[in-house]
C-alpha cells in the first residue's frame, strides 16, 4: 500500500511538472531575452542551424496541411518566434552573400503561414497580429524580416480589425521605409 | 599580385559562385574534331532552349535542371504585368511577356552546369590582346576576399567574368560550349553557369521546384545574371559593392547602381506577388522576404550607363 501511495505520487508530480513546463501561454507572444544567442560565433550558428531544421519542418507540415488545430497553431507560433532570425544568425548563416540566405527565405514563408491560419480560422486572428507586431518591433531581429512583418501587419490588420489601424509611422524609419517597398498584400 | 587579387575579387562580385581560374590551352574535353583554334570554331552542336530559342544549354546542364529552367522561361508566358514603374531599371518601357523575353534573350545565350570546368574548358585565344585604353577600377579591398569560405555555387555569370580575367591579363579567352568554342569579346556572350543550389536555394520549403513562387523566384535571378553583361568602362558588367554596414557587412553583396543587377532582380520581384495566382501567403510572404533583403542591399545607388562593351 506505502509503494502503490509513492508511486502514485510520483506519477502525479511527473504530470504537474510536464504541464507546468510546456502549457505557457503564447497568446501574448513575447521575445524571451533568454532566447538571445549566444555571442560564440560557432554556437550562434549551430543554434541558428537548429531552430531551422525545426522550423522548417514545421513550415513544411503547415503547408502540406493547411487548416492547422488551434493547438498546432501555438505551436507553431511558439516555433515561428524563435525562428526569426537575428542580425548575427543571418550574418553567420550567409555562407554565400550573393543571393538571399534561406534562413530569410524560411522566415518569409513561416510569417506568410501565420498569415494563411489566419485566413483559416478567426480565433487566429489575435494571436496572429501580436506575432506580427513582436516581430516588427523586436530589435534583435534582422530588418528586412522585421519589415516583411510590418508590411504584413499593416495588411493584414486593415483586413481583419478596421477598428484598431496600425500605421507604419508607429515604426522605426528604416523597418517602415523597407516595408513600403514590399508590395501590398491582398 | 594586388592586381590579381582585385580582378579575382570583381570576378567574385559578379558571380554567385567561387572564382575559376582562367585556364591556358588544354586538350580538348570534346575529342577529335573540335578546332585547335578556338576562334575558327562557328558552330555549336548546342541543345537550344524550346522556350526562348536563342539560348543554347551545354551538356553539362542536366536534363532535370534544363527542364526546370525551360519551365521557369516559359513562365513569362504566363506573366500579364500592367503596371509598368521601375521599367526604367531594366531601361524597357513596359513589363509585357515579349519585352522581357526580348531582355533576357539579348543577355543570355549559353547556360552551362555545374560540372562546367573553366581550368579545360576556357582557353588563351590571343595574347597581348588589345581591350582599349580602359581598366578596371579598383572597387574593393583584399580583405573583403577570405579563400576559407566555401561558397555554394548558385548561379554566376561566367562569361562576364571571364571577361574581366582576360581583360586584366591582356589576353583574349575562348570558353568551349558543346564542342565549339566563343570567344569572350565582351560580357555580352551572355553565358551563365547555374548549379544545383540555384533550386534549392530559391524555393518556398515544403513546395515543389516546380511550383508558380519557385519558378518565379528563380526567374528573378536569371534577369539579375543578365544585367551583369551589361556596363562599360570601369562599370564593366555591374559588379556589385562592398557593404559598408548591415547583415552584409565588407561582402561584395550590396548594390551601387540603381540600375544594377540586384536592381533589376528587385524591379521583378516586386511585381511578382500580383502574379502568384492561387498562391498562399507563405509563398508571397516568401517572396516578400528576398524583396526586403534585396531592399536592403541598396546603397545611394546611382544610375549607371548600361550600354555593353562591345565586340571589338
Amino acid at each position: 500500500m506505502k509503494s502503490f501511495l509513492a508511486s502514485f505520487f510520483f506519477i502525479v508530480l511527473f504530470f504537474f511538472c510536464l504541464l507546468f513546463f510546456t502549457a505557457k501561454p503564447v497568446s501574448h507572444v513575447q521575445g524571451n531575452e533568454d532566447e538571445r544567442p549566444l555571442q560564440n560565433p560557432i554556437a550562434v550558428q549551430k543554434q541558428a542551424e537548429a531552430i531551422q531544421k525545426q522550423s522548417l519542418s514545421v513550415v513544411k507540415s503547415a503547408i502540406r496541411q493547411p487548416k492547422l488545430s488551434n493547438v498546432a497553431f501555438q505551436t507553431y507560433l511558439k516555433t515561428a518566434v524563435k525562428s526569426l532570425p537575428t542580425f548575427d544568425q543571418v550574418r553567420d548563416a550567409a555562407k554565400n552573400s550573393h543571393d538571399t540566405p534561406e534562413i530569410i527565405l524560411n522566415a518569409g514563408a513561416l510569417i506568410g503561414g501565420v498569415a494563411d491560419q489566419m485566413k483559416n480560422d478567426a480565433n487566429n486572428i489575435q494571436p496572429g497580429l501580436n506575432f506580427f507586431k513582436f516581430c516588427a518591433q523586436n530589435e534583435s531581429i534582422v530588418e528586412s524580416i522585421r519589415a516583411v512583418c510590418l508590411r504584413t501587419l499593416v495588411d493584414i490588420s486593415s483586413k481583419y480589425r478596421n477598428n484598431v489601424r496600425v500605421t507604419f509611422a508607429d515604426y522605426p524609419d528604416d523597418i517602415q521605409r523597407m516595408a513600403r517597398h514590399i508590395p501590398r498584400l491582398r | 599580385m594586388l592586381k590579381l587579387a582585385v580582378i579575382s575579387l570583381i570576378t567574385l562580385f559578379i558571380s554567385a559562385c567561387g572564382i575559376k581560374n582562367a585556364a591556358d590551352a588544354g586538350t580538348s574535353p570534346y575529342g577529335n574534331g573540335v578546332p585547335s583554334d578556338p576562334l575558327a570554331s562557328a558552330t555549336m552542336k548546342g541543345t537550344p532552349s524550346t522556350v526562348l530559342p536563342g539560348i543554347t544549354y551545354d551538356v553539362t546542364v542536366p536534363n532535370d535542371q534544363r527542364a526546370l529552367i525551360e519551365a521557369d522561361f516559359d513562365t513569362l508566358n504566363s506573366l500579364n504585368i500592367t503596371d509598368s514603374s521601375d521599367a526604367e531599371v531594366l531601361g524597357i518601357n513596359d513589363f509585357r511577356t515579349a519585352t522581357l523575353k526580348r531582355w533576357l534573350l539579348d543577355r543570355t545565350k549559353y547556360i552551362v552546369g555545374e560540372s562546367y570546368n573553366s581550368k579545360v574548358l576556357v582557353r588563351v585565344a590571343q595574347s597581348n590582346y588589345d581591350y582599349g585604353s580602359v581598366g578596371i577600377a579598383d572597387q574593393v579591398n583584399e580583405d573583403d576576399y577570405d579563400p576559407n569560405v566555401r561558397i555554394v555555387t548558385l548561379m554566376s555569370n561566367l562569361g562576364a567574368a571571364k571577361y574581366l580575367n582576360g581583360k586584366d591579363s591582356s589576353q583574349l579567352l575562348s570558353m568551349g560550349v558543346n564542342g565549339g568554342y566563343i570567344s569572350v569579346t565582351t560580357p555580352r556572350i551572355g553565358l551563365e553557369q547555374l548549379a544545383e543550389g540555384h533550386f534549392t536555394a530559391n524555393r518556398v520549403p515544403g513546395t515543389e521546384l516546380g511550383s508558380l513562387t519557385n519558378r518565379l523566384l528563380r526567374l528573378a535571378v536569371y534577369f539579375h545574371e543578365g544585367r551583369h553583361t551589361d556596363g562599360n568602362s570601369d562599370n564593366t558588367a555591374m559588379p556589385h559593392k562592398v557593404c559598408t554596414s548591415g547583415t552584409y557587412y565588407k561582402k561584395a553583396a550590396c548594390e551601387g547602381n540603381s540600375n544594377g543587377p540586384y536592381a533589376v532582380e528587385l524591379a521583378l520581384l516586386k511585381k511578382f506577388p500580383n502574379q502568384c495566382r492561387g498562391c498562399t501567403y507563405s509563398e508571397i510572404s516568401t517572396i516578400n522576404a528576398k524583396i526586403a533583403d534585396k531592399q536592403s542591399r541598396m546603397i545611394n545607388p546611382r544610375y549607371s550607363d548600361p550600354t555593353p562593351v562591345r565586340n571589338l
